[in-house]
C-alpha cells in the first residue's frame, strides 16, 4: 500500500527544500544527460571528436596569445601545462553557468506538461558538462606526456576538485535559472558574467600577477580558489589558505539559491 | 484516508492573476512597477481569474471518470493539478497510489533519439526506474507496432508511428492512476481499437482512469462516470449518460451556442444558395435546390423537435433535364462529426422527368436521441440507371443543423445519438 501523496499550495511547504524528491528522480537526471549528449552528436560523422577538436583549438589559441605573444612565463613549467588545469576548470564552470542557468527556460515545454522536481534541470547539465570536462582532462594528460611533465600524486584529490567546481557553478546557475523564469533579462546577462569572469580569475595568468592590494578580492572569487586547487592537485603548486574565503560566497549563494528556486518552483508553470 | 478512494479533492481552487500574465517580464518592467512608474498594477490586481473554484470530489479506486465541459471551464487545469504540473492556490488533493499522466502525446520525446531511447526517457520522466521500464519494454514495443524501427531516430517516424509509440509507453507502465488529456483519439482506427481494448484491460485490473476530452464518444466509451465542469466549478457528476445528456442541454441553452446555431442557420441559407448555383458558382444544368427543411411531422415547422416526433426532412428541387438521379440521399451526422445515417431514396425513377419536386424523408420517432445533428445532401446524375455512369455529382455539406429535445417518458441516459426500436425475442428456457 503506497503512502498517500498530498498536493497543496506550496506556501506552507516552501520552507522545505524537498531534496528527497530529487533523489527519487535521480534516474531522470541521467536520462536527460544521456539525451543531451546523444542529441549533440546525432548525425555527425566525427561525433565526440568534434569536442576534442574544439578543446585543442581553444588550447592552441590561448597558447599562441598568452604563451607566445604576451609571453607569460611560469618558472619551471611550460605555459600550456600551467594553463590547461585552469582552462579545464573554467570551461566546465562556464558550461554549467551557461546551460544550467538557461535550463528552465529551455525546457519550458516539458515543465508545462510533466511533473518532476525542477531542480533536476540545472543539476543534469553538470553531468552533460562532465563529458567535455573528461575530454579536456584527456587533452591535459596528453600535454603532460608531450612535455614529459609528471602529474602530481595529489591527483587523487581530483574528484574533490570536480565536486567543488560543480558546486561553484551550480551556486550561480541555480540562482540564474530561477531568475530567468521571471526575468528574461537574465538570459542576456549570463554570457557577460562568463566573459567577464574569465579575466578577473587567474585562468591564463598567475595569481601573483595581480597587485598585492587586490589579492583579498581574488580570495573571495571562488573560481580562483577552485583553479588554485586544481593546480595543487595536478601540478603540486602551492595554494594559499586564504582561498577558503571563497567558500563563503558559494555557500551563501548555494543555500539562498535553493530556497529562491523552491519559491519560484510553485509558480513556474504559471509564469514561464 | 479511506482505502477505496484513489483521489480526494477538497476545497480546490486555482487563481490566475491576469496581472501576472500580462506583466512585463523584463527587468525594466519590474523596475517600473517597483518604482510606481506604472499605474497598471492596481487595475490588474482586481482581475484575478479563478480557473477552478472550490472543487470537492472523490474518485474511487478502479473508477474511470471523464471530465467534460465547454472550452475554458478548467478541465485541463484540474488535470494538471492532479498531475502536479500546476500548483493549486487553495485546497488539498490526496492521491492514493502511483500516478502517471499524459497531458500530451509524445511529451518529452526527442527527435534525434531512437525509439528505444525515447521509451526510456519518457519512462524516466514519469518517475520510473530504468529496470521498471526494461521489464515492460517488449510489451511497449509490441503494443506500438513499430518493432522494425525501434532503433531509428523518431524524427524519421511517421506521425502515426510516433503517437503509437508514445501512447504505448503510457499504457504499459502499470500505474495505479492514469490521467489523460485529449490523447485517446490518436492514431488510425485500428490503433484506436487497440487503445479501447487496452483501456478496458486496465480497467479490469483496477486502474483508476481520469480522462479529459472534448470527444464525447471517448467519454462514453471509456468512462463509467463523468464530471461536468462549468465556470471552474462542478456542475454535475454521476453516471456518464446523465452527465453527457445534461452537457448537451447546456450547450444548447448557452447563449453563445444559440448564436452559433443561428449563424449555422444563416450559413445554411448561403449553402443552399450556393447549392442552387451548384459547384464553382456556375449554374448546374441538371437541377436547382429550392429549399430544405426539417420539422416534426404534423406540427408547425418552427416548433422544436422532440425525440417522440417523427422527423420530416423535406427537399424541394427543380429538375431541368430528363436524366436519372441515380443517387439522391440525405446523410445525418452527429454534433461530434460522427457520420451516423445514410438514407437514400430507393425509387429514383420517381423523379425521372423534369419538373418541380417535393421530396420527403421521414425518420421514425425515438430514433435520434436528444442532441445536435447536421444533414448533408448527396445527388448524382446519370444518363442510365447505372452507378458507374454518372455524369455529375454533388455533395452539399451541413445544409441543415437541428437539435432534438429529449422527451422520453422516463428519464433516460444518453447512450449515444441513435436508438433502435427493433424486434427482440425473449424465451424462457427453464
Amino acid at each position: 500500500m503506497p503512502e498517500t501523496k498530498i498536493i497543496s499550495a506550496s506556501i506552507s511547504s516552501r520552507r522545505k527544500l524537498n531534496l528527497k524528491k530529487i533523489w527519487q528522480f535521480r534516474s531522470l537526471i541521467f536520462a536527460f544527460a544521456a539525451r543531451d549528449l546523444r542529441a549533440q552528436y546525432a548525425q555527425t560523422k566525427l561525433g565526440i571528436v568534434w569536442s576534442f577538436i574544439q578543446a585543442i583549438t581553444a588550447a592552441l589559441i590561448i597558447n599562441l596569445f598568452f604563451g607566445m605573444l604576451i609571453k607569460i612565463q611560469i618558472p619551471g613549467i611550460p605555459y600550456m601545462i600551467y594553463a590547461s588545469p585552469g582552462m579545464m576548470a573554467w570551461y566546465y564552470f562556464s558550461f554549467i553557468v551557461n546551460s544550467a542557468g538557461t535550463s528552465l527556460v529551455q525546457s519550458q515545454h516539458i515543465i508545462k506538461k510533466v511533473y518532476f522536481p525542477k531542480l533536476i534541470l540545472p543539476i543534469y547539465k553538470t553531468i552533460v558538462g562532465l563529458a567535455e570536462f573528461i575530454i579536456w582532462f584527456v587533452l591535459l594528460l596528453m600535454l603532460h606526456i608531450y612535455y614529459s611533465h609528471p602529474v602530481s600524486i595529489n591527483i587523487v584529490f581530483l574528484p574533490l576538485c570536480i565536486l567543488l567546481n560543480i558546486i561553484t557553478g551550480l551556486s550561480l546557475a541555480i540562482w540564474l535559472s530561477a531568475l530567468t523564469v521571471r526575468y528574461r533579462d537574465v538570459f542576456h546577462i549570463i554570457p557577460y558574467i562568463v566573459a567577464f569572469g574569465i579575466f578577473v580569475t587567474p585562468v591564463f595568468y598567475e595569481s601573483a600577477m595581480i597587485p598585492q592590494q587586490y589579492h583579498y578580492l581574488m580570495y573571495f572569487n571562488p573560481m580562483a580558489g577552485v583553479i588554485a586547487f586544481y593546480r595543487w592537485c595536478i601540478l603540486d603548486m602551492s595554494i594559499s589558505i586564504n582561498y577558503l574565503f571563497g567558500v563563503i560566497p558559494v555557500i551563501m549563494l548555494f543555500i539562498s539559491g535553493l530556497y529562491y528556486f523552491r519559491r519560484v518552483e510553485g509558480i513556474m508553470t504559471d509564469v514561464i | 484516508m479511506d482505502e477505496n478512494i484513489a483521489i480526494r479533492i477538497s476545497g480546490l481552487s486555482k487563481k490566475y492573476s491576469i496581472s501576472e500574465k500580462k506583466t512585463d517580464l523584463s527587468l525594466a518592467g519590474r523596475l517600473k512597477e517597483t518604482f510606481h512608474f506604472s499605474n497598471h498594477k492596481k487595475v490588474e490586481k482586481s482581475n484575478d481569474f479563478y480557473a477552478l473554484r472550490d472543487i470537492n470530489l472523490e474518485i474511487k479506486k478502479g473508477e474511470s471518470v471523464g471530465i467534460i465541459g465547454r472550452n475554458g471551464v478548467g478541465k485541463s487545469t484540474l488535470l494538471k493539478i492532479l498531475a502536479e504540473v500546476v500548483e493549486p492556490t487553495e485546497g488539498i488533493v490526496e492521491i492514493n497510489g502511483s500516478i502517471a499522466s499524459v497531458l500530451e502525446v509524445g511529451m518529452g520525446f526527442h527527435p534525434e533519439l531512437t525509439g528505444r531511447e525515447n521509451v526510456f526517457l519518457s519512462g524516466a520522466m514519469m518517475g520510473l526506474k530504468k529496470r521498471q521500464i526494461a521489464k515492460q519494454f517488449d510489451e511497449i514495443v509490441a503494443f506500438s507496432g513499430v518493432e522494425k524501427f525501434i532503433d531509428q531516430p523518431v524524427k524519421h517516424y511517421s506521425s502515426g508511428m510516433y503517437v503509437r509509440l508514445a501512447f504505448a509507453v503510457v499504457a504499459n507502465i502499470n500505474a495505479d492512476i492514469l490521467l489523460f488529456d485529449e490523447v485517446l483519439s490518436v492514431g488510425d482506427s485500428e490503433f484506436h481499437m487497440k487503445i479501447l481494448h487496452k483501456i478496458n484491460e486496465l480497467k479490469r485490473r483496477g486502474t483508476t482512469i481520469v480522462l479529459v476530452s472534448h470527444n464525447i464518444n471517448d467519454i462514453m466509451k471509456f468512462c463509467d462516470n463523468a464530471i461536468l465542469l462549468k465556470n471552474g466549478a462542478v456542475e454535475n457528476l454521476g453516471s456518464t449518460g446523465n452527465v453527457v445528456s445534461e452537457y448537451y442541454h447546456e450547450i444548447f441553452d448557452h447563449n453563445a451556442q444559440k448564436q452559433i446555431f443561428k449563424n449555422a442557420q444563416k450559413e445554411e441559407k448561403q449553402i443552399l444558395k450556393a447549392a442552387q448555383s451548384a459547384i464553382g458558382n456556375s449554374e448546374n444544368d441538371y437541377f436547382t435546390l429550392k429549399s430544405f427543411n426539417i420539422f416534426p411531422l404534423g406540427k408547425l415547422p418552427e416548433e422544436q423537435i422532440l425525440s417522440s416526433d417523427k422527423i420530416v426532412m423535406e427537399l424541394e428541387l427543380e429538375k431541368k433535364t430528363d436524366l436519372y438521379f441515380i443517387v439522391l440521399a440525405f446523410t445525418i451526422s452527429h454534433y461530434d462529426n460522427i457520420f451516423l445515417i445514410y438514407t437514400p431514396l430507393n425509387q429514383t425513377d420517381l423523379i425521372k422527368n423534369k419538373g418541380h419536386y417535393k421530396i420527403q424523408s421521414i425518420l421514425p420517432e425515438y430514433f435520434l436521441n436528444g442532441s445536435f445533428y447536421t444533414v448533408d445532401i448527396r445527388i448524382s446524375v446519370a444518363e442510365k440507371q447505372h452507378l458507374d455512369n454518372f455524369i455529375f455529382y454533388a455533395n452539399f455539406n451541413s445544409v441543415k443543423t437541428f437539435y432534438i429535445h429529449d422527451d422520453f417518458p422516463y428519464k433516460i441516459k444518453f447512450y449515444g445519438p441513435v436508438s433502435l426500436r427493433n424486434n427482440w425475442v425473449v424465451e424462457r428456457l427453464i
